[in-house]
This record gives structure tokens, sequence and C-alpha cells, in this order.
């Protein structure tokens, strides 16, 4: 598979075909980020198509010794938290289809447990201030580590650390058992 | 404690470090309890469904993107020859060209910390904070986001952060566009640094 890095050169030294390659790489991630920061279908594609222009506007800024997903997410970051500055609010409740994936395992009891309790995680998530939400979006729904929610964020790693305690404690007590 | 958890779940503590942590979590409640809290985000993170992504995105992207063309090798080209020093040089005798404030007019917010004799550094820092948005960003890469502001299509966002930052300097907002837009139709950076000079002390352009 071509690499990040080649795609990029590519696309600089003028085969504007390879960023297409990046997007269909990443659409998916910056896709989902979005959506779970903004709450709403409309709004992540909105802000996904305006990452990807905006990245390719400012690909010869990239610093190709650091992660393209990295630099790109940031740039979803800044961009959804335009949108919300612009619009003014907080972001829509997450009521719409979200498509198909396999349940979780552990028998039909388990499931609807575990599931009913991640839709409650769910609307808590939503209820987060902004900065709290795209922290826990991108450490728990991501799995990303602290120092690359730093570089997205463009928070200090010991902000952060604290945000997100502060962002579990929140959670917990919105689902009732912490 | 629960820095170190974080760390520790990351695997960012070197061994030493591990080893303490390890230790105190079989001691510590508190730092167990968030342990589990963690690990029952996680999971219950994992339980959700994911976003379908649609399948329209790439070729909206795709429109979007077309006729575009790719990121400003002219541009470059002329910044990779002046280099970043070069070209906070340029800004920072645009940001400090004196008469360029109107009498009367208020001393913007970040007057006052761009001096005026307008050390580079200083300078570019003051643009980054226009385009605070951007982190950190080199010298180089403020000058290259304030060309690509002023292009067409981002010529309205680039006089809003700009009449942001400078208030009522509508002149030196003008200056700076001049110059700047120069830039983007092809000047050499020495050129412009020359021109930006003479602005910076009223001369003739």
């Amino acid at each position: 598979m071509t690499s990040d890095r080649e795609l990029i050169e590519s696309c600089l030294a003028g085969d504007g075909e390879s960023f297409h390659g990046l997007v269909e790489r990443y659409q998916d991630r910056v896709y989902r980020v979005a959506w779970r920061y903004l709450g709403s279908h409309h709004d992540a594609l909105e802000v996904a198509q305006e990452t990807f222009a905006r990245a390719f506007g400012k690909l010869a800024t990239y610093d190709p010794d650091r992660p393209f997903a990295t630099w790109l997410l940031a740039v979803a970051a800044n961009r959804a938290r335009d949108l919300l500055r612009r619009r003014g609010r907080r972001p829509e409740r997450l009521a719409e289809d979200l498509g198909d994936r396999p349940g979780p395992e552990g028998g039909p009891e388990m499931a609807a447990s575990l599931k009913e309790r991640a839709e409650r995680l769910r609307a808590a998530v939503a209820g987060l201030d902004e900065e709290k939400r795209l922290a826990v979006t991108l450490r728990y729904f991501e799995g990303m580590t602290i120092g690359e929610i730093a570089e997205v964020t463009g928070t200090d790693p010991g902000t952060l650390k604290v945000r997100l305690f502060r962002a579990r404690k929140e959670l917990f007590r919105k689902l009732g058992d912490a | 404690m629960h820095e170190k958890l974080e760390d520790w779940l990351d695997g960012t503590l070197d061994p030493s470090e591990r080893a303490a942590f390890e230790a105190h979590l079989g001691e510590c409640g508190a730092c167990r309890e968030e342990f589990a809290r963690c690990r029952t985000l996680a999971e219950l993170a994992a339980a959700l469904p994911r976003p379908a992504v649609p399948a329209s995105l790439g070729a909206a992207v795709r429109g979007r993107l077309a006729g575009r063309s790719r990121p400003r090798s002219r541009l470059l080209r002329a910044l990779a020859f002046a280099g970043a020093a070069a070209a906070a040089v340029l800004l920072a005798a645009v940001l400090t060209a004196p008469g360029a404030r109107r009498p009367g007019d208020p001393a913007p917010a970040h007057a006052a910390r761009t001096p005026a004799e307008g050390s580079p550094a200083l300078a570019a820092t003051a643009l980054g904070d226009w385009f605070e948005q951007f982190g950190n960003a080199s010298s180089e890469d403020v000058a290259f986001l304030v060309f690509e502001a002023l292009e067409l299509d981002l010529v309205s966002e680039a006089r809003r952060r700009l009449r942001g930052a400078f208030g009522a300097e509508r002149e030196r907002l003008r200056l700076m566009e001049e110059v700047l837009v120069q830039a983007v139709n092809g000047s050499s950076a020495h050129h412009l640094i020359a021109e930006a000079g003479l602005v910076a002390r009223g001369g003739p352009r």
C-alpha cells in the first residue's frame, strides 16, 4: 500500500489524484470524529468536506515527520469548533440512524444491558462541554494516546489528563454509577 | 496519580516508573477505581454502533477540489528561496510599518505585543496568534497561511481575521494585503522584502 508520505509527495509534485487516496484512507475517521463531536450527520459531512478541502490547501505546510492522521484530525477539530462557534449552539442529540454494526458478544441479556448503558453513555457524552467531548471522543471512541490527542487539540498533555479525569467523573455521575 | 494512569495505559512510562505505578495501583483503591472507569468507558464506547460514513463523501470532496490548483508551488518556491527567517523579516517589516496607524486610532490589542522595532520572532508570534487554530506554526507556516488566506476564496475570511486583530488600523491592513498579494503574484521574496522595507519607511512602492 502506498504510504501517506508517498501520496503527499506525489500530490505536492502535481498529481492531485494522490490526494483522493488520502481522502479514501481517512474519510471514515474524519467523519466519525466530527459526527461524535457535532452530533449531526449533516454537520459532520460538512466538516469532513471542509477538512479535506482545507488540508489540500495546506498540504505544503504539513510536516512529513509527524503522523498525517493527527495533523488531519487537528484540521477537522478546528473546522468542527468553528462550525459550533459560528452557530453558537451545542451539538444536536445523537438520534440519527447509526448504521449497522455487529452487536457485542455474551448473550442477548448481557448484550441488552451493555447496549442500554452504551446508549446512556452516548447521551452523557453529548452533554459534555465541547473540549471534554472532543477529548473523550478521541480517547475512548478513537483509542488515541494522550500524546496524539494533545497534538490534535493543541492542548498540553497535563491539561488533557485533568480534562479526561473530570470528564470521566461527570460521565459516571450521569450514568448513575459513580 | 491519575496522570500516571493515562501514561501507564498508553505504555509511555519507562520501566522503573511503570513498576512503581503498578505497585501503587495494587495499594490504591482510588486509582484502581479510576482504571476501572477507563476500561468501562472504552468497553461502552466500543459497544456503540459506528456511524455509517456516507458514500457520497468522497465524491463531494472530489467536487469541492475540482478546479483547484495544487498547493501553491509558486509561493513555496519563493518562501523556500527566502527561507523562514526572511519570511519573518518580511512580515515584521509590514507589521511594524510606521505611519500605518492613523492618528487617533486606538492601539490594537496586539500592538503591545509587537514592538516598534519589530523583532521577526515576535511579529511571527503575533501573526500566529491570529491564526491560533494552527497551533505552534513556524514563521514560514504563518507566512504561508497569510498568503493562503489572501487568495481569492479566502479573502473575506482573511479580512475578517485581520480586522479582528488590527481593529481600526485599516491602512496597515491595506499595506499587508498589497505586499502579500504581490507575493502571490510571483515577485521574488528578496524583492518583496526590499519593497516591504520601503513600505515600512513610508516610501514609494
